[in-house]
Parts: structure tokens; C-alpha cells; sequence
């Protein structure tokens, strides 16, 4: 499977760069104007006429993104009315899905866990875009709840240190079509 | 010889800068140095095992994954301590006119933590532990037959001595700050806040007391692990909670990390006045951003575990909050204040000062990088990927790394009186700008792709990713090969500098002059005395009456009922025994709180440092099934082992009765909750 | 308020008499709090037995066995009373020892403990029960026989079963040299009711 990179990684990427470079290029003018003289008073005022407006942006947007994203958690409600549990055991250095196959649309929740020492369930659709992750903990039960849409093979990769063969541990789940 | 007259003095800092450099004394030269020289050795030696791992994962090398898992867990630790020495040099330097800390102490963090990283280094390539240097439980104990199992007791034992020796010099430090500002809400400029306190703590105190607050809280916690898994090591068993030890490692983690960067901070706000030319003052917002700092770093832990669904979700809120909160004080007070005072001041561009700039800039983008991790949604798609590995590589390389030589640059530009060629400061800043930026996009962008990290076999077809990343941590390295050429010159001629002067000589008998190098006496600088101990844990009477009060509360972890209801797990019979510790350290609180008995004992701070730090760990590792299991029939030695807890807690209370009222506060407060987290993990 | 500069103190005010009062002050004041957790604790135990009594008529079960390994870690402080219970109290310390090696060797793997079938047989009621051995004999799994299953997995198979697995599972921990693992395993066993 070769790794792809899926929307909502393109779209992280695109809003980081964009403020990795205005940062950047903040610090190379502030550089650039280091090497001058702008009487203290000056810098004082201007400074803290931003500064008071730097705050109150970096608080609404903090507002808006933080609590936007806390309204859309990826944990499981916790009815498993009309879905699909399959059931994820990890382990070194296997992964077992039962079933390991179910119907496209079909809604699923994957009851993760293991049997030795921490995984990640890290699924990749057909595609190799990453979907998303969720630990494998021994002891304990993790629940997933997807809709895969998508027919054909999606991969799964370990997504949490677990010994020596933790990069080569794979396993797969195949969605028929309907 | 006749007369004598010496050469002008030099430009390096800022023509205002001067007024607020005062001269260093010898100590305070060399203690400076040995921090800063021995944690970027370390640094520099990790960085090449870096490297080595990245053309490892670019199949440029051959190593086995067994040895990459080897480097892997020695370059995290070896990274986190070398960095932690810098910093923790660079702040004591920052801090020691106003703030003198007790160069016995920091040479006894010092060796401990140089212990540790020693045992790290032993246990990683000898022993070949390789279970990351955040050992999450239990991999440590499914070695799959890569390391030993004295491999595993000696990686927590290293570990344990660095967190041993970080608790020592920030135990020092918060009590110095209280101890000179008068009390703790007076050391965080909470008084001057509140407009009662018209000459508050210079910046540099109010972080180093925020740092250290949460230094001990992170060191403590990793005590409670670090002997749960030691006693896990010898008797399996011994049972740890995954989800438990997972909060309590990442607490651990997470926090050591941030500090070295906070700690960082700290010197830093004292280094660019003197090249900016313009003082760094405490505001009110600079007290605020702190205080929320104070909150911030430590309710962010729970970021680490997004992942873990079984995670309650108001502590992952909570985290999430935090960790968009720790972003705020850092933009708006720290980078953006320090920003200001560069703009337009004539800056003063030596290598030292170059570095200090260009660190700023890599915690915002870094930060930005963090910012974009901490939101759940997207952490579900960047969980474990590289995209972790790139932002905190960004703020660990093209931050606190360059932050950590700008100290020891500022230290050896001061003695040399003079700083590198402009050059030679644009090659070597080029070459890690380009180096480290384009090492940790090619991170990013992996990231983006879904790599996950700690692969020592890279997924097929992102082959291309870790060879261009190892090409930028090749131009990386000449960067830091080239500032280290640049910082050797400097250090040579610093010596000379200090060791001798060049001073005007006319010769009587021919009439010429010239210059003769005659040997420099030291002047003797006064250094500032530290800090006795302040105070006692338990001073008014109603204060001791509470103590008094709340050790026959602690009598309840000894009533029949009590202990039967604490045989239904062991869980909760650990508990019970911290139960018991808890009353010996109220015991010992209030005995050694006591006038009769405080004077009786005298003040005795090492004394007192040592059973704080010694007495709770015993307690935690005597906690061992294979110890206890075969008392719990005896019914004598099953007493004596509780009697044996209280014992320890009496110990840590009289201990921390020594280390004066706010520290001896928090100490006494860390042990018993030592003692309950454990409980918590070691089921 | 701390002055910065004193040395450890001398108490000042109100004088040591008063300091004294106010220690046994402090001390009776914990005493009440103690005695109010005591009372508390007695009520609700009292509470606790009456509705034992009234509610089950059947003989009591043993004490609550530590939780499936497969279930989230949580135990409640046994309320209902261990004297009621005819079966010797195991030390919760071997029990528990028992159920970290059940995890740690491997144990899980083949053995469950909800009576689901697996490459072993499952853990679930075994202690005390009649077993159909592969040599036609039939006999009470007690101690010694769960013990000898772990020191000598191949001496006597249950019906059904195949020989040969259980020995290669187990080989790497050495557990006939560890009788002390042996017997926190047995009572881990014989507390799966």
C-alpha cells in the first residue's frame, strides 16, 4: 500500500504553511529593522497597541477552534444500536480482526484492545490515506465507531512503539461491496 | 616593568547593555560552563545518533531495528537530560544576582543527573533497552527478547536519578525565590498583580518559581512510577495499571520536556536586554502569562493520551483547553515582549545574539505545529505520526538547542571580549536555518502523509522522505560542527582573556612600546550569599493545630474496618499504606514544626533534602508483592511493615520540616501523593 | 507573611501555654472528624448487613473476585462481609500476583475466564470441578491438580484437548522452577468462580 495524502491532512498542511511563513517572515522584518534605532517610546506604543489586538485575536480564535473541535470528538457515544462491532486484538506483532471483513456502508465499531503491551490501530483506507488511529491498550477496551464507505483493502499499521518489529506488524480488513 | 596601561575595553554587548551585565565571579563562571559544556556534549553526541537513525530509516545505513530501537531510546534520553543541564545552568546564571542558589545543591543535581544518563547510556547500548525513552508500561516488561531484564531496572533506576537530581535544584530554587521575595505568592508576583507589592520579582525569579513548582510535581510523579516499575521488574507479580501509568508517564514527559524550554526562557529574558540594550521588566502581564503558565503546562499532559479513548473526556478537554492556553502567555507576553524590545534597538548581532533571535522564531513555528496536534479532530489524524516527531523537533532543535549554545556563546563572547566574524555567524545560522527547517518539514510533510514514527523500517515508497531528511540533518550538522569551530576560537581566546592582560608596556631603557602579557589576577567579585531556610512548614498555631488535627484523621488507615475493606484489591491496599504514610509525615510535619523540637534538631536542609527524597522512595519500593506476600499470614511482621510505612512518612516529615515553609509544604505534599499515585498505578 | 531573612522561628505569640491548647485543641478536633467517619461508616455498614439479609436467602457467595481481565480496572471496596463467607480468605496480594502472571505468561491467550472456548479450557468454574481427562479417568480439578496442569502442562490433558501446545506456550517462563508463581496462579484460578 502506498501512502497517500488524504483532504484533511492537505488542508492542515496548507493552514500551517501559510502561518509557518507570515511567522517567518514577521521574524526576518523585525530582524531586518533590529539593526535601526526606533526611539523606546515609539516601540512601546506601537507594541502595545498590537499586542492588545494580537490577544484578542489569538482569544477568539482559540474560542472558535477549540470549541468547535471539542464539539466533534472521535469517542464513541456508547450505544452500539445497529452496528457492526469487529473485534481488534493486537498484540507482538499480529493484529486479528473479527470478522475481518463486512459489507461497504455498513456503520461499524471497532472494539480495540490487546493482549501484551500498547499498540495503535492506525487505519489506512484502499487509498492509503490515513483515516485516523486509536490505542490498542491490554487490559482495557478502546471503541471506535467509523462508516467505511470505500470497497477493497484497508491497511492497518501500528501506531504505538511496541518492540522490534513495530514497523513491520500489518494487518488488513476488507469491505465488500454492497 | 613601568607603565601600565590597559587596552580599551571591548563592544560585544550593547553599548546600554552594559547596566545590566554585572561581572561574574569565578564560581559562578565555572559552574556556568560545566552545565552548558556538559549538556551540549550530550546534545552533540545524541544529535549523531540521530542521524545515524535517520540514514537508517533512509536505507542509507544497515542498522538492525533491535539497534535503532537501542538509539532511539538513548537519543530521547540523552536529549531531554543534556538539554535539562543547559538549561538548568543557563537559569541559575540568569538568576544568581538576585536569586543565589547553593552551588552544593546544583553540584549534587549535577552528578545525579550525569549518573542517570550514565546508567541510560549503559542500559540502552549495553543492555539494549529499547522501549523509547517514555517506556510506556508495560513494554518495558515484553522485551521480545531484545534487552535484558537488569537492562530494564537500570534504564528506571537512570531515569530515576535525573528526576532525583532535577527535584533537588528545583527544590532549591523555589526555596531561594521564596525565601528572598518573602513567601511564595510574592515570589510569582501574585502580590504585585494585585497591586500590593510595589517592587516585584525580576522576570527571570517568577519563571524560575513557576518552573520549579512544576519541576517537583513532574519529578515526584516520576518517582511514583519509575519505583512502581522497578518493583514491577523484580516480582511480575506486581500488576500496573496501563491506563494509570500512562497518565503518569506522560505527565512526567510531557512536563520535563516543556520545562527545559520554560527553563530556557528564563535566561533568556536576561541575555537579550544585554544585546537589545533595553531592560526586561515584570508587568502585570508578564505575571499574568506566567501564572497561567503555571496552570497551562501541567493540565496539558493529557494530550498525549487523545488516543486512548478510555481516557475520561473532561480530562482530555481539559488538556485541550490547556494546551491552546499554554500558547497564549508564550505569544503574547514572551516571544512577543522580547520581540518588542529587539525592534528597532539597535540590536547587537553576535553569534550569542543571533542565536537567541532565531530561537524565538522556531518556538512559534513549532508552537503553531503543537497548536494544530493539541485539536482532537486532527490529533486522530496525526496521532503517532511524524508530524509529532517534526513539531517537537522544531521546538527542541531550532529553540532550546540554540538557545542552550547562545548561553554558553554569551558566556565565552564576555571573556574573549569579542564575538565571531559576521561571516562565519551567516554560514553557521544559514546552514542550521536550512538544516534544521527542511529536517523538520520533510517531517511534516510525512506526517501529512501518515507515516508513523519510531519506524525503523519505513513504509514502502517514503523512502524519498528520510533521504532528503537525512541530507538536511547532514547540512544540520555542519551547521553545529561549524559553530562549534566558532565557539572553540572564542573559548580559547576567552582563556586567554581571563588568564592574562595585554597591558601597554614602555620600555625604559629603549623608549618603545609595546604590548607584554602579564598574568591577570582574579578580582575577587562578591557572589551573593543564598538563603538560609525560611521558616517552618507549621508555623502558626492554628496551623499546627490542623496538623495535629489531620494526624488523628490519619489514624483511620489503621481501624479494623479500614483494613478490611482495603484487602478487596490491591489497589486500595496500597492506598491503605499510603494511608499510613500519610499520618507518619503529618507526624513528623508537626513534631518537627514544633519550636522545642525544630530547635532541638537544627536547621539540617541537606539532612532534611535527603530523607525528603530517600524516605518516600523506600516506602515505594518496598511496596513489592514477592516482600509483602508472605507477611500478610504473619501477623507480627505484618504490623511491623505498617508500622514501617509510618516510619518512612515520619522520616519525610521531619525531613521536609527542615527545608522551610513553602518548600517543606510542597514536599511533604509531593511524598504523600507519591505514595497515593502509586497506589493508583500498581494494582 | 514570611520576612525574608529570618531564621527557622521561634513561636512568638500567644506563648507556649497557648500553643499547647491549642495542639489538644487541634488534636480533639481530629478526634470528632475521626469519630464522625467511624459513626458514618458504622451506620452504613449496619445499613448494609440489614439489606444483606433481607435481600438474599441463598447461601452467600465468596468474596467478589477481582474483575476479568478483559474489563476495565475498576473494583468497589467489598461492602458485603467477608466473615460470611465458609472458604478461607486468599491474601488479595497472591490473588492479584496470580492475575498479572495470568496476563504476563501468557495465560490469557488460551484460557479465558467468561467460559468462552479457546485453545485451552476456560478458567471460568474450573476450580473445584469434575474433569474428563483424555486417559478416561475423571477427577476434581483441586489445588494440587491445577498445580501440576502448570508444572507439568502434558501429565494430564483434558478430554478434547491437544497435547504438546500448552508445554511449548509456557516453556520460556520456566514456571516448574517458580512455585511461588504456581500457587498465585492456582489461587487466581480457584477466585474465578
Amino acid at each position: 500500500m502506498t501512502l497517500r495524502f488524504g483532504e484533511p491532512q492537505v488542508a492542515i498542511g496548507i493552514v500551517f504553511g501559510v502561518l509557518a511563513l507570515v511567522l517567518a517572515s514577521a521574524f526576518v522584518v523585525i530582524g531586518i529593522q533590529a539593526g535601526s534605532e526606533i526611539g523606546f517610546q515609539r516601540v512601546h506604543d506601537v507594541g502595545y497597541w498590537i499586542r492588545k489586538r494580537w490577544l484578542a485575536l489569538l482569544l477568539v480564535v482559540g474560542v472558535v477552534v477549540v470549541g468547535s473541535t471539542l464539539l466533534d470528538l472521535p469517542y464513541s457515544s456508547g450505544s452500539d444500536a445497529g452496528r457492526t462491532l469487529v473485534r481488534v486484538t493486537a498484540g507482538q506483532f499480529f493484529w486479528s480482526l473479527i470478522p475481518d471483513s463486512i459489507a461497504a456502508g455498513a456503520r461499524v465499531r471497532f472494539d480495540v484492545t490487546s493482549v501484551d503491551v500498547n499498540h495503535g490501530f492506525g487505519l489506512y483506507d484502499p487509498h492509503g490515506h490515513l483515516i485516523g488511529s486509536v490505542q490498542a491498550m491490554p487490559g482495557y477496551h478502546n471503541l471506535l465507531d467509523l462508516t467505511l464507505t470505500q470497497p477493497g483493502v484497508y491497511r492497518i499499521r501500528c501506531l504505538e512503539l511496541c518492540g522490534i518489529d513495530h514497523s513491520t506488524m500489518e494487518g488488513a480488513f476488507t469491505v465488500t461491496p454492497r | 616593568m613601568d607603565a601600565v596601561t590597559a587596552i580599551a575595553p571591548s563592544q560585544v554587548l550593547h553599548p546600554r547593555g552594559a547596566a545590566f551585565t554585572p561581572e561574574t565571579s569565578r564560581a559562578e563562571r565555572r559552574i556556568g560552563l560545566l552545565f552548558a559544556a556538559s549538556g551540549l556534549a550530550l546534545v552533540l553526541l545524541m544529535g549523531l545518533l540521530g542521524i545515524t537513525m535517520r540514514l537508517t530509516q533512509a536505507d542509507v545505513i544497515g542498522l538492525s531495528p533491535g539497534w535503532f530501537y537501542r538509539l532511539l531510546t538513548l537519543h530521547g534520553a540523552g536529549m531531554i537530560t543534556g538539554v535539562l543541564l543547559v538549561t538548568m545552568g543557563a537559569l541559575w546564571y540568569a538568576l544568581r544576582q538576585d536569586v543565589p542558589l547553593r552551588a552544593g545543591r546544583m553540584l549534587a543535581a549535577y552528578w545525579l543527573i550525569v549518573t542517570g544518563a550514565l546508567a541510560v547510556l549503559v542500559a540502552t547500548l549495553a543492555g539494549g533497552f529499547g522501549a523509547g525513552w517514555t517506556f510506556l508500561p508495560p513494554l518495558p516488561f515484553y522485551p521480545a527478547g531484545q534487552w535484558t531484564t537488569w537492562s530494564e531496572s537500570l534504564f528506571f533506576s537512570g531515569l530515576l536519578l535525573v528526576g532525583g537530581g532535577f527535584f533537588v535544584y528545583c527544590l532549591d530554587v523555589l526555596e531561594q525565590t521564596t525565601a528572598r521575595y518573602g513567601g511564595l505568592t510574592r515570589a510569582l508576583g501574585w502580590q504585585f498583580l494585585r497591586g500590593r507589592d510595589g517592587t516585584p520579582p525580576p522576570p527571570q525569579a517568577i519563571a524560575a518559581t513557576v518552573v520549579a513548582i512544576d519541576g517537583l510535581l513532574s519529578s515526584a510523579v516520576a518517582s511514583a512510577i519509575l519505583t512502581g516499575l522497578l518493583g514491577r521488574t523484580y516480582d511480575s507479580g506486581a500488576g500496573v495499571d496501563p491506563l494509570v501509568a500512562k497518565n503518569l508517564v506522560y505527565f512526567f514527559g510531557h512536563s520535563m520536556a516543556n520545562l527545559a524550554i520554560y527553563l530556557a526562557a528564563g535566561a533568556v529574558y536576561v541575555l537579550v536586554p544585554r544585546y537589545a540594550g533595553r531592560p526586561y521588566e515584570t508587568t502585570k502581564a508578564f505575571v499574568a502569562g506566567w501564572a497561567g503558565s503555571l496552570v497551562f503546562i501541567a493540565a496539558a499532559y493529557s494530550h498525549h493520551l487523545y488516543m486512548d479513548f478510555v481516557q475520561p473526556t473532561w480530562a482530555e478537554a481539559i488538556s485541550e483547553v490547556a494546551s491552546y492556553g499554554a500558547l497564549v502567555p508564550v505569544a503574547v507576553v514572551t516571544i512577543y515582549s522580547l520581540t518588542m524590545l529587539v525592534w528597532g534597538s539597535r540590536y547587537r548581532w553576535t553569534l550569542a545574539s543571533l542565536l537567541l533571535y532565531v530561537g524565538l522564531a522556531g518556538w512559534a513555528i513549532g508552537g503553531v505545529g503543537a497548536v494544530i496536534d493539541s485539536l482532537i479532530p486532527l490529533n486522530f489524524r496525526l496521532h503517532n505520526t511524524d508530524w509529532v516527531v517534526a513539531h517537537f523537533h522544531t521546538y527542541l532543535i531550532l529553540c532550546v538547542v540554540l538557545w542552550c549554545f547562545a548561553f554558553l556563546a554569551h558566556l565565552l563572547e564576555r571573556d574573549a571580549e569579542r564575538t565571531t566574524s559576521a561571516a562565519g555567524r551567516a554560514w553557521t545560522a544559514m546552514l542550521i536555518l536550512v538544516g534544521g527547517y527542511g529536517l523538520t518539514g520533510t517531517w511534516f510533510l510525512a506526517g501529512l502523509l501518515g507515516v508513523p514514527r519510531r519506524y525503523a523500517i519505513q513504509p514502502p515508497g517514503t523512502s524519498g522522505y528520510s533521504l532528503a531528511g537525512s541530507i538536511f540533518a547532514l547540512v544540520l550538522a555542519l551547521g553545529f560542527g561549524s559553530l562549534c569551530l566558532q565557539l572553540v576560537r572564542l573559548a580559547r581566546e576567552a582563556w586567554e582573556r581571563r588568564h592574562y592582560v595585554l597591558v601597554a608596556h614602555t620600555d625604559g631603557w629603549t623608549g618603545g612600546t609595546y604590548r607584554v602579557r602579564v598574568p591577570r589576577e582574579d578580582e575577587a567579585v562578591p557572589s551573593p550569599a543564598p538563603h538560609p531556610s525560611v521558616g517552618l512548614p507549621l508555623e502558626r498555631p492554628g496551623e499546627l493545630a490542623l496538623g495535629a488535627a489531620l494526624c488523628v484523621v490519619g489514624l483511620a488507615a489503621f481501624l479494623p474496618p479500614v483494613v478490611r475493606a482495603s484487602e478487596a484489591s490491591v489497589g486500595y491496599h496500597h492506598l491503605d499504606h499510603a494511608g499510613h504514610f500519610f499520618l507518619g509525615t503529618m507526624l513528623g510535619l508537626v513534631a518537627g514544626s514544633l519550636p522545642v523540637v525544630s530547635r532541638r534538631l537544627g536547621p539540617r536542609p541537606t539532612l532534611g533534602l535527603t530523607a525528603v527524597i530517600a524516605a518516600p522512595t523506600l516506602m515505594m519500593l518496598v511496596m513489592i508483592p514477592r516482600f509483602y506476600e508472605p507477611l500478610e499470614h504473619q501477623p507480627a511482621e505484618h504490623a511491623a511493615y505498617h508500622l514501617a510505612m509510618v516510619a518512612f512518612g515520619l522520616l519525610t516529615g521531619l525531613g521536609a520540616s527542615r527545608l522551610g515553609r513553602v518548600t517543606g509544604r510542597l514536599a511533604a505534599f509531593l511524598a504523600v501523593g507519591m505514595s497515593v499515585m502509586f497506589a493508583a498505578a500498581m494494582r | 507573611m514570611t520576612d525574608p531573612g529570618r531564621q527557622p522561628t521561634e513561636h512568638g505569640a500567644p506563648g507556649a501555654d497557648g500553643l499547647w491548647r491549642w495542639l489538644v485543641g487541634g488534636l480533639v478536633a481530629g478526634g470528632v472528624v475521626l469519630g464522625l467517619l467511624v459513626a458514618a461508616y458504622a451506620i452504613g455498614y449496619h445499613r448494609g448487613q440489614q439489606h444483606a439479609r433481607v435481600a438474599a436467602q441463598s447461601p452467600a457467595a465468596t468474596r467478589p473476585a477481582s474483575t476479568a481481565t478483559t474489563a476495565p480496572a475498576t473494583t468497589a471496596p467489598a461492602t458485603t462481609a467477608p466473615e460470611t463467607s465458609t472458604t478461607v480468605p486468599l491474601g488479595p496480594a497472591l490473588v492479584a500476583r496470580g492475575k498479572n502472571l495470568y496476563q504476563s505468561d501468557g495465560c490469557s491467550a488460551c484460557h479465558s475466564l467468561n467460559g468462552a472456548p479457546g485453545a485451552g479450557p476456560t478458567f471460568k468454574g474450573l476450580a473445584g470441578s469434575r474433569v474428563s481427562l483424555s486417559s478416561g479417568q475423571t477427577v476434581t480439578a483441586d489445588a494440587a491438580y491445577l498445580a501440576r496442569s502448570i508444572a507439568d502442562p502434558d501429565a494430564q490433558i483434558v478430554d478434547g484437548y491437544r497435547p504438546g501446545i500448552m508445554p511449548a506456550a509456557i516453556a520460556q517462563y520456566d514456571l516448574a522452577d517458580k512455585p511461588a508463581d504456581i500457587r498465585a496462579l492456582v489461587a487466581f484460578i480457584e477466585s474465578q468462580r
